[in-house]
């Protein structure tokens, strides 16, 4: 099952799967008790290399930060079913003890909300520390770690600042320190959950800036989630896009802002306002994302998609290699088409 | 602001869903509850007058038997029946005593929330001193003045029971206070008793139905306690309280007469406590399955 | 013509053993009638605070709030009233700011209700219907309640019950960063077309200047408690003039990679010389 399953073409990449870093193989998740659980996300797939910077982006019920938190075993109420292979070993298959020694060690975690991350009651140094001295590192080495990862995260007057606590921070230097909790046992994978949308414009920025400038000067692979199309374009290599569950486009960035494949890419691009141009009128995608306990038959976008024929109503489209790159799951890229560009393919090479 | 509530509200909303999910609960408590009250209302009319109130000494402390359901007491008097005449004097009175102390406590808490800083502090002040009495010693002050009996417990019951109630549902109502919609209603314009009967107390009183049915088991335990100290009901009425604590005294040698009475006021707290559970999500549309 | 004026507002905050914080400083802002005027700022700048005293629930330290003549934080009576019917809010969250008890006839009807506009039951039932149906609801929804519907079409409850009794000016407190991506434009478009069909005024507020860009004529930029820049919004946002503006702008998201990708470079080099 699982040869044939990675023979499919759901990478964008190239890259042989033995090298990638994460490998999610067709992870399903269930939540809600035995007699109707909801299917939060199904069959989702994604490889990343090491230092690959790849975004995930969806809307309030794709399954997104599900997924994120799954990934790193956060959930324990959920059910989770295919595998997720990061360095080689399927994460679903660690006992709970293993799966401490993954987190924070050799995935690092950002969440949303950098005040709730932190404990109000214990010092900014103690915490950043956390990760090193579970690890059994001596008090003097994890300190002296922990002043050198802030100063590298541009917290000014680091060693000072240690013994501060989390209300003294302003927001933006409290998502520093969250993320110097991830980056200070030099893990190779950072899951960053929407760490920008409760900051400010410049904040943001700011905190963008860094997790750039981290992630490449430490060969770092950083896997953002995040509901904002703007904030990728900079950030990113990849994009895949999620809806309702699903994986529905995945491509490169540069690809995936100039020729969309998936009307619900398109749509939200077109729907944003965007800062360098104004339209008379935006243009809107009609209707709001399905409760994942309500989805629509067929493909999920389909009552908003303004594309949608017969099928898109019958059958879910499975994910297929989209003509610019990547892949997609819409009915407007037939197998039919994939096949005679192979065959076309085919016939030049003889 | 709301931080207790909004962390607490998951557990509760799991626990609320697993005991009240668990199918028949909704259907069998609603039932049980209506029998209770059924049973308080034609119960006296039923029994007959022999077997509850006339002493047999011939026939004292005889254990279940066909004659005898639940045995007898140490009177004689046959516990089965004295359960079915007590019902009403228990359940009708710890009704009464709760809803009475209940509406007391809405209205100190409506003035405490409405009335301003000032008002807010005076009356919770005055809260605050009417939690010092306690309602044994208070009943017995009441039972002084108007003579012991079922109704003196009552009033004396009302009168220290409203002010733990005023006091939850003013820090209830005080967060609900803060609430962006109920900003909303006041830029519309609405008026200070719309705004409290409809923005406010809705979205306050599902913690009082709660406490209002936990409460009644309490209520009963509590009456049978007056009893004991004798200025509850008076002998020989079969309110349950004084049955159990008339037969305390014979509890090695006849453990039905204080079990049966026991077992009965148990599965009424929990009949009510469940049934308070079921209007919870019934009521808060934030409990009902998405 | 003005229709709502600030005029050197102050409001300082005392706490107890601490130094007294000065939320607004003079701030001067006025809202022609009939326009769409935007008001910017990152949290901690004051705009909640000219929120709340527009609304009445907070009073200036000194400075006038005038309402169509009427100085809102001294009203009374028949003027506050008048405020509270002709002044409306639409807030960010419409979960929270939504009373999750009342069905949407009652939500959308409450205005007429207590205004005294419509006193007839099943006549204000009607009003209501065609109010959901303007804002693209049905009149089936009339007895549903808030939590069934998703978080566009609780705004849209929302408009529908501040639009209902007519207003002439509507306050908007980020109406719709809270919302679904793909359902934003979908609420600007609806506020939009409402203003330019029922012509009210608007005071938009909100931290997205792309968002600001798309629907206000007009735009105020408040940093710290002070308006630091105000135009037209296409002059202010296309040649800023105040340092603040400046960087605001700087640091909007653009959904262009190879501009997204060239400003990272920027940044990252300016980080290495800081």
């Amino acid at each position: 099952m699982n040869t044939i399953m990675t023979a499919l073409p759901e990478q964008t990449d190239t890259r042989p799967e033995v090298d990638a870093l994460l490998s999610v193989r067709n992870l399903t998740i269930d939540a809600g008790t035995k007699p109707d659980p909801i299917r939060l996300v199904q069959d989702f797939s994604l490889d990343m290399f090491p230092g690959d910077r790849v975004a995930l982006v969806g809307e309030s019920g794709s399954g997104k930060s599900v997924t994120a938190r799954s990934i790193m075993r956060l959930d324990p109420d959920f059910r989770l079913s295919g595998s997720v292979r990061f360095q080689g070993q399927d994460l679903l298959k660690l006992s709970d003890r293993q799966m401490v020694r993954v987190r924070g060690h050799k995935i690092g975690m950002v969440f949303q909300d950098p005040m709730g991350a932190l404990n109000p009651l214990i010092t900014i140094g103690e915490q950043v520390m956390e990760p090193l001295r579970i690890a059994g590192v001596s008090r003097s080495e994890a300190e002296r770690r922990a002043k050198d990862v802030l100063d590298e995260l541009g917290v000014v007057n680091a060693a000072a600042r240690m013994k501060a606590y989390p209300h003294e921070f302003s927001g933006g230097m409290r998502q520093r320190v969250v993320l110097a909790m991830a980056l200070i046992s030099n893990p190779s994978l950072i899951i960053a959950d929407e760490p920008t949308t409760a900051l400010d414009v410049r904040v943001q920025e700011q905190v963008l800036t860094l997790m750039d400038k981290v992630s490449k000067e430490r060969g770092l692979a950083v896997l953002l989630i995040t509901h904002d199309l703007g904030t990728v374009a900079g950030f990113t290599d990849r994009v895949a896009v999620m809806y309702s569950g699903r994986k529905v486009d995945e491509a490169t960035v540069d690809n995936l802002f100039e020729h969309p494949a998936h009307p619900y890419t398109q749509g939200l691009l077109q729907a944003v306002p965007r800062i360098d141009q104004t339209v008379p009128r935006l243009l809107t995608i009609a209707g709001a994302p399905p409760h994942p306990a309500a989805r629509p038959a067929g493909c999920a976008f389909n009552p908003r998609c303004p594309k949608a024929f017969d099928l898109c109503r019958q059958e879910v489209p499975e994910l297929r290699p989209a003509p610019g790159g990547g892949v997609v799951a819409c009915h407007h890229y037939p197998e039919a088409e994939a096949e005679a560009e192979a065959e076309a393919g085919e016939e030049q090479g003889a | 602001m709301s931080n207790t509530l909004t962390k607490i509200a998951p557990l509760r909303r799991r626990t609320v869903r697993a005991i009240t999910g668990v199918s028949g609960v909704q259907v069998i408590v609603p039932i049980m509850v209506a029998l209770l009250v059924i049973l308080a209302i034609v119960g006296p009319l039923i029994a007959p007058f022999d077997a509850v109130y006339r002493s047999n000494i011939l026939d004292s402390l005889q254990a279940p038997s066909a004659a005898h359901w639940l045995g007898t007491d140490g009177q004689g008097r046959d516990v089965f029946w004295r359960i079915i005449a007590g019902a009403q004097s228990s359940l009708l009175s710890s009704v009464l005593i709760v809803t009475g102390f209940s509406v007391l406590g809405i209205l100190v808490a409506t003035i405490a929330t409405l009335g301003g800083k000032r008002a807010d502090e005076i009356v919770m002040r005055i809260v605050d001193a009417a939690l010092a009495f306690p309602p044994i010693i208070f009943a017995l002050g009441v039972a002084a003045a108007l003579g012991p009996s079922l109704s003196s417990a009552v009033i004396a019951m009302i009168l220290t029971g409203w002010p733990v109630t005023a006091r939850l549902l003013r820090g209830v109502m005080k967060e609900t206070m803060s609430q962006p919609f109920i900003e909303n209603a006041r830029v519309l314009g609405v008026s200070r008793t719309r705004l409290m009967l409809h923005h406010v107390l809705p979205n306050s009183l599902d913690v009082l139905v709660v406490k209002w049915a936990g409460d009644i088991g309490n209520t009963i335990l509590i009456l049978g306690g007056l009893s004991f100290v004798g200025v509850g009901a008076q002998p020989p009425s079969a309110e349950w309280g004084a049955m159990v604590t008339g037969a305390k005294n014979v509890i090695a040698t006849a453990p039905w007469a204080a079990l049966a009475p026991g077992f009965a006021i148990a599965l009424t707290a929990l009949a009510f406590g469940l049934l308070g559970d079921i209007l919870q999500v019934r009521f808060n549309p934030a409990l009902r399955r998405r | 013509m003005s229709l709502l004026e600030l005029r050197d507002v102050c409001k300082t905050f005392h706490a107890f053993g601490r130094e007294p914080v000065k939320a607004l400083r003079d701030i001067n802002l006025t809202v022609e009638e009939g326009t769409i005027t935007g008001l910017v700022g990152e949290s901690g700048s004051g705009k909640t605070t000219i929120i709340k005293s527009i609304m009445g629930l907070e009073k200036p330290t000194s400075g006038t709030i005038t309402y169509d003549g009427i100085n809102i934080p001294e009203a009374k009576g028949d003027e506050l009233r008048r405020v509270r019917r002709e002044v409306q809010f639409v807030f960010q969250d419409p979960t929270s700011s939504l009373n999750p008890r009342m069905t949407v006839e009652k939500l959308v009807g409450e205005g007429l209700l207590v205004h005294k506009l419509e006193t007839d039951r099943s006549r204000r039932r009607a009003r209501v219907a065609d109010l959901l149906t303007m804002v693209g609801l049905s009149d089936r929804d009339l007895d549903r309640h808030p939590r069934s519907f998703s978080g566009g079409q609780r705004q849209r409850i929302a408009i529908a019950r501040a639009l209902a009794i007519g207003p002439k000016l509507l306050i908007c407190d980020e109406p719709v960063s809270a919302l679904d991506v793909s359902v934003q434009a979908q609420v600007l478009n609806l506020l939009q077309d409402m203003q330019e069909e029922l012509g009210f005024t608007v005071l938009f507020i909100a931290h997205d200047l792309a968002v600001v860009r798309q629907i206000c004529s007009r735009v105020a930029v408040i940093q710290s408690g002070q308006i630091v820049e105000e135009g037209p919004s296409e002059t202010v946002l296309a040649n800023p003039t105040h340092p603040y503006t400046q960087a605001l702008l700087r640091a909007v998201p653009n959904p262009n990679p190879t501009v997204a990708r060239q400003r990272a470079q920027e940044r990252l080099a300016e980080e290495k010389v800081a």
